[in-house]
């Protein structure tokens, strides 16, 4: 019926388009838009182009907006629409990159998903209470009861965690006669930090620690509550060691260890919880479960007889969801995972997975990227899921630059041709063929093959094989690895492919980047290496350096900018401070900082004032008294080549690396950003709202722009995620040059476009979850493809 | 001018409280009508009202039927009443003093060789609300009370939480405050209902709180209508945080006896040095188990409980306020009552 639905709208028997006219946000150049709705559109373009705008800032949030307006519920009003008129829109959901990436731990596979708070619901009103320990009341546990988020429910000696920092006091003081000096000595901290400590303790340093007061121990070892600084804790052993972990990772002497909570046997939550069971295991059993099992568990759930009729119903959405959540291929997560952990694929499919999983109809999607972090051979399955969605009769909008994505849509929308001011213009319009014809598009050319990516001017593997360097991972067994040995040619471009879920990320940035962290940044004490893992790294002395390129978000300031973080907004203020007319009024570089004396004295520097209307909701208006410029008008009278401060952020790189071309120590940096598709952001765009793939190419270019001597290790997460296939080809140059440099890359990737110019691709697999970890392949790209047991090797391209 | 007159009283209210106009104590009884009007306007969750100025009721007034002889569940007001126990614990010598560790009073509680935080914690930590303690955690802003209900052994409980978390920061806990009864009944052998009626309550001519019969520990039984006397936990430790019900008259007594530096008629009920340290201002603005304030240079200390339950004493102006207040949530701030018109009704000392 819904296909027969479809096929009716698609005879155009129904006027049903999302016509925009008008559309003028940000680059956008006054353009008009049909968008065929209950149909998958793809909206492509070179990034900068403007198509985000697109769908986001306008068709979302005016989707958005409209449906909370009928609802009653208020809305922040612009200034101005980004378009003259829109017909034919509908509620809109979106799922966007860099909403979903996060670093918060008490996030888990269990809270997002919402499966932890209907399991609490479940254990409520269906758990049986094991022995009352009161013995006077059988009185059910509330909901909250059952989640290491609440304070009711959480276990209080980790706080909900499940496992918790502890100074091992054995290793920090070994004997009776070690005294407060050396106990102190033994912590690996700055000197600083280490003499404050000293000094706070003087009358008790050549004091044996064993016969120190209880006080004086405990103070020394935890500190007590001071105003003075950020952390109110004094100056003590523990900050210490928490400092060497957030710079670190660990606490490489050991002596600080993370371990699993001895209260709660790592469950998370308190002891209350822990005594209610369904089918003989308590909340904390099943949440360590994988998904799989608990799917298998619920099911087959002998005590299910008993469940009260609201209980049952609550058993299958349970279910229901769960095996939602295993098709989506994330079967081997337990609902304890953390989502920081999650790689990039089983990120999406999970907070896509609600959305696919949904009934409604008449919904206008709008999704970013769908298949990033995804292995070519598990796109099939979600872009199955994404027809599911249209044709029950949903219109969605994917924000794409994947082949596979692109030509499965029923509509084509390309944005461009280029990016920032050179954007912003409906290129094609139309069905995918067309798109391929279209000679203007550089999404049409590349799809087409009449583009083609580029090959690498310096491959330094031999076709006999690699005869320099290599780094190699020994013994990696974080999450799901199964103990292997992986082996990276030094002064290459070595690729890491698998399926999602695989091993990569573990292998990465849970092995090799920690190893490197502890080579590269500690004074590595002899015998005194973690001994929670067994893993070490070999051939490092042929390195001089790593620079890890993520794509964490850069901060949430929204006072940090590209320029900022590159590290040239400093150059560039004190260039205005030197100018004649900054000279004569005597005012220096901090002026030109709109964070500090330089900011409009209205608005704080913000460029906008900020007008409450009472409970949560805020409008922002334009500072009336700088008009948006974030600075004092001493700032503003300063100009340099014609142009003031406020002038320079609204730049876009491409155009402040012409601005600044005599410049050489700020136009270095620029070119990299400019050179690698990142030419049309502003340098005073506010860091935050950088998408993830943007925020990593920013890192990209800073630290290529330190211009480190030696043989620097490169290690990128993913690079190509938001890259369209010319700005894909952009890197690929970039990262060839670093190369020729004498440089290492190891890249994590997806993409064939990637893999296939790679000298050395390293294969982990064969499946996700448990059933990977392993090392399927590994060996140049034409080797991969001739590998039967390759799962990635048929997807390469391989030209000779 | 100070003119408190601590130890020239005309009389006691031992048995019966005298009542006086407003005007003979120096008050404007035009700010006291309005008072009354305000009350009744935007207070709807108070049920008495009381005022005594010089020593004399001046003001006394019951709300929604209340009347004089109805006792009040005055929820965190407990905890005053737990910190003059302490002080005359210390005064008789059952308590070292405040310095003294709480786990001295727990022999039997096991803890491992490195638990140093959890050894070194003082009474005077428990008093200002300054131990380390685990109730907090990540951005909680009240500690777990039905947690703590639901415990089959409240005291080990607070034990278990006690050492983490930052020693010296401020940090409300109602467990903290139970602990304190638990070192009462442990250094005295009587429970701190009994000890408050025999060293407290009887010297000032309040009724004695007999036993309460605790059937269950559901929430009508700690937190709501079913509370009677002063609760106990299901060891039959008086709860130390919450739980009294009194009279609003009680309640003044209580107010007046720190007024009176502990002094009542003939007797020192409390140490005057005990009442100086519990209401000596501090950076937290909380002494022993007492709520501090200074506003335009005005000192004040007060028993505050949730729901609207105080006794504010403000030792220059030699007068108590006593509201008793229906447990409510998010109550309005009865400081204005007190600011508005309780303060500038004072005309003449």
């Amino acid at each position: 019926m819904h296909y027969a639905l479809s096929e009716f709208l698609s005879k155009g028997n129904v006027l049903k388009n999302i016509e925009i006219k008008g559309a003028h946000i940000h680059n956008l150049k006054n353009i008009d838009v049909s968008i065929p709705k209950n149909s998958l559109v793809a909206v492509t373009g070179v990034s900068g182009s403007g198509k985000s705008s697109l769908a986001f800032d306008i068709v979302f949030e005016e989707g958005r907006k409209q449906y909370l307006q009928s609802i009653g519920v208020f809305s922040p009003v612009d200034e101005e629409d980004g378009f003259e008129s829109i017909s034919g829109i509908g509620p809109a959901i979106a799922v966007q990159q860099n909403i979903i990436r996060q670093s918060n731990s008490r996030s888990t596979v269990g809270s997002r998903s919402g499966l932890l708070s209907m399991l609490s619901v479940l254990f409520s009103t269906e758990g049986v209470i094991s022995c009352s320990l009161s013995g006077n009341s059988e009185e059910r546990l509330p909901p909250a009861y059952f989640s290491y988020n609440n304070a009711n429910g959480m276990c209080m000696t980790c706080s909900g965690k499940g496992e918790h920092y502890e100074i091992y006091m054995g290793r920090l003081v070994p004997d009776e006669d070690i005294t407060l000096l050396q106990v102190f000595d033994k912590v690996n901290a700055t000197p600083g930090l280490k003499n404050l400590l000293k000094r706070n303790f003087k009358d008790y340093l050549e004091t044996p620690f064993s016969r120190l007061p209880d006080e004086i121990k405990a103070d020394a070892l935890y500190g007590h509550f001071v105003s003075s600084n950020s952390a109110n804790n004094s100056i003590c052993i523990a900050r210490l060691l928490e400092g060497l972990v957030k710079k670190y990772g660990e606490d490489p002497s050991g002596i600080y260890r993370m371990r699993q909570c001895p209260d709660c046997g790592g469950f998370r939550v308190g002891e209350e919880a822990r005594r209610v069971f369904i089918g003989g295991r308590h909340i904390g059993e099943l949440c360590l479960m994988p998904l799989t099992e608990l799917e298998e568990f619920l099911t087959v759930l002998p005590d299910k007889s008993r469940f009260s009729a609201f209980g049952e119903k609550l058993r299958k959405d349970i279910l229901l969801k769960l095996s939602a959540l295993v098709k989506a291929r994330l079967g081997h997560l337990s609902l304890y995972r953390t989502v920081p952990s999650l790689s990039g694929g089983e990120l999406q499919r999970l907070f896509l997975n609600d959305h696919l999983e949904s009934g409604m109809d008449s919904i206008i999607y709008v999704l970013d990227e769908p298949t990033a972090g995804l292995h070519e051979s598990e796109k099939d399955q979600l872009i199955e899921s994404i027809k599911r969605l249209r044709d029950i009769g949903n219109t969605v909008i994917v924000v794409e630059h994947d082949k596979k994505s692109i030509m499965a849509a029923d509509h084509v929308i390309d944005v461009g041709p280029g990016a920032g001011t050179e954007g912003g213009q409906i290129v094609y319009q139309g069905d995918v063929s067309g798109l391929l014809d279209c000679e203007a598009s550089s999404t049409g050319r590349y799809l087409s093959g009449r583009s083609s990516m580029p090959g690498r001017a310096f491959k330094r593997l031999e076709p006999t094989g690699w005869q320099g360097f290599w780094l190699t991972v020994r013994q990696a067994s974080t999450n799901n690895l199964k103990n292997v040995d992986a082996a990276f040619p030094l002064g290459c471009l070595a690729g890491v492919a698998g399926k999602s879920g695989s091993g990569k990320s573990s292998l990465v940035s849970d092995s090799l980047l920690p190893l490197l962290k502890k080579h590269f940044y500690n004074n590595f004490k002899e015998g005194l290496s973690g001994d929670s893992s067994a893993a070490r790294l070999e051939g490092t002395e042929d390195l001089s350096g790593y620079a890890e390129v993520s794509q964490a978000p850069i901060g949430r300031n929204m006072n940090s900018t590209p320029a900022s973080y590159i590290g040239i907004w400093d150059k560039i203020r004190k260039i205005f401070a030197s100018q004649p007319e900054a000279v004569k009024q005597g005012i220096g570089a901090g002026h030109f900082s709109f964070s500090s004396v330089g900011a409009c004295p209205e608005c704080g520097g913000t460029g906008r004032e900020k007008i409450w209307l009472g409970g949560s909701f805020f409008i922002y208006n334009t500072c009336p008294a700088c008009h948006g410029k974030r600075y004092n008008e001493q700032a503003l009278s300063v100009r340099y080549n014609g142009k003031t401060i406020n002038d320079v952020l609204e730049m876009t790189v491409t155009e402040a690396v012409s601005f600044f071309s005599d410049e050489r120590s700020v136009v270095s940096t620029l070119k990299v950003l400019d050179r690698i598709g990142m030419g049309y952001i502003k340098l005073g765009q506010p860091t935050p709202t950088l998408s993830g793939g943007e925020a990593q190419r920013v890192k990209l270019a800073r630290e290529i722009g330190r211009k480190r001597r030696g043989n620097i290790l490169y290690v990128l997460d993913e690079p190509t995620t938001g890259l369209s296939p010319s700005d894909t080809a952009k890197l690929i140059c970039l990262l060839d040059e670093l190369i020729q440099k004498g440089n290492s890359v190891i890249v994590v990737e997806h993409d064939p476009a990637v893999l296939s110019v790679c000298d050395w691709i390293i294969e982990l697999g064969p499946e996700g979850g448990q059933a990977g970890g392993h090392i399927i392949a590994a060996g140049s790209p034409k080797s991969l493809k001739e590998n039967p047991e390759s799962k990635t090797g048929r997807y390469l391209s391989i030209n000779e | 001018m100070n003119k408190t007159q601590t130890n020239n009283r005309d009389y006691w209210p031992t048995k019966q409280w005298r009542s006086a106009s407003p005007s003979s104590c120096g008050m404007d009884s035009a700010y006291l009508e309005k008072l009354d009007l305000a009350i009744r306007a935007r207070h709807k969750n108070i049920n008495g009202a009381i005022i005594v100025k010089n020593g004399y009721i001046v003001f006394e007034k019951y709300f929604n039927a209340f009347g004089p002889a109805d006792t009040h569940n005055v929820a965190s007001v407990t905890k005053s009443f737990i910190s003059a126990l302490i002080g005359i614990a210390i005064d008789k010598g059952y308590i070292q003093g405040v310095e003294q560790r709480v786990l001295d009073f727990f022999p039997e509680y096991p803890t491992k060789a490195g638990d140093f935080a959890k050894r070194t914690v003082t009474i005077r930590q428990l008093l200002t609300m300054t131990a380390p303690i685990a109730s907090k955690t990540v951005g909680n802003k009240w500690e777990p009370l039905d947690r703590l209900r639901r415990q089959p052994d409240w005291v080990k409980y607070t034990l278990d939480m006690l050492g983490k978390g930052t020693s010296g920061q401020f940090q409300y806990s109602t467990a903290g405050a139970h602990l304190l009864s638990a070192i009462l009944t442990r250094a005295t052998g009587l429970c701190a209902r009994e000890f408050a009626n025999k060293h407290l309550f009887m010297p000032m001519g309040i009724s004695e709180i007999p036993d309460c019969d605790m059937k269950s520990f559901s929430l009508d039984d700690v937190f709501g209508k079913n509370v009677t006397g002063w609760i106990k936990d299901p060891q039959g430790v008086t709860v130390g945080g919450m739980g009294l019900t009194i009279t609003p008259r009680d309640m003044t007594r209580f107010g007046f006896l720190y007024l009176n530096k502990g002094l009542w008629e003939e007797q020192q009920v409390i140490s005057e040095q005990w009442i100086s340290a519990s209401t000596a201002m501090t950076p937290n603005e909380y002494g022993y188990l007492w709520w501090l304030r200074e506003k335009n240079g005005l000192l004040s200390y007060s028993a505050l409980g949730s729901g609207g339950n105080v006794i504010c004493c403000i030792p220059e102006k030699d007068l108590v306020v006593v509201f008793a207040s229906k447990i409510v949530v998010k109550p309005r701030d009865s400081w204005e009552l007190i600011d508005e018109y309780i303060i500038p009704s004072v005309v003449t000392d």
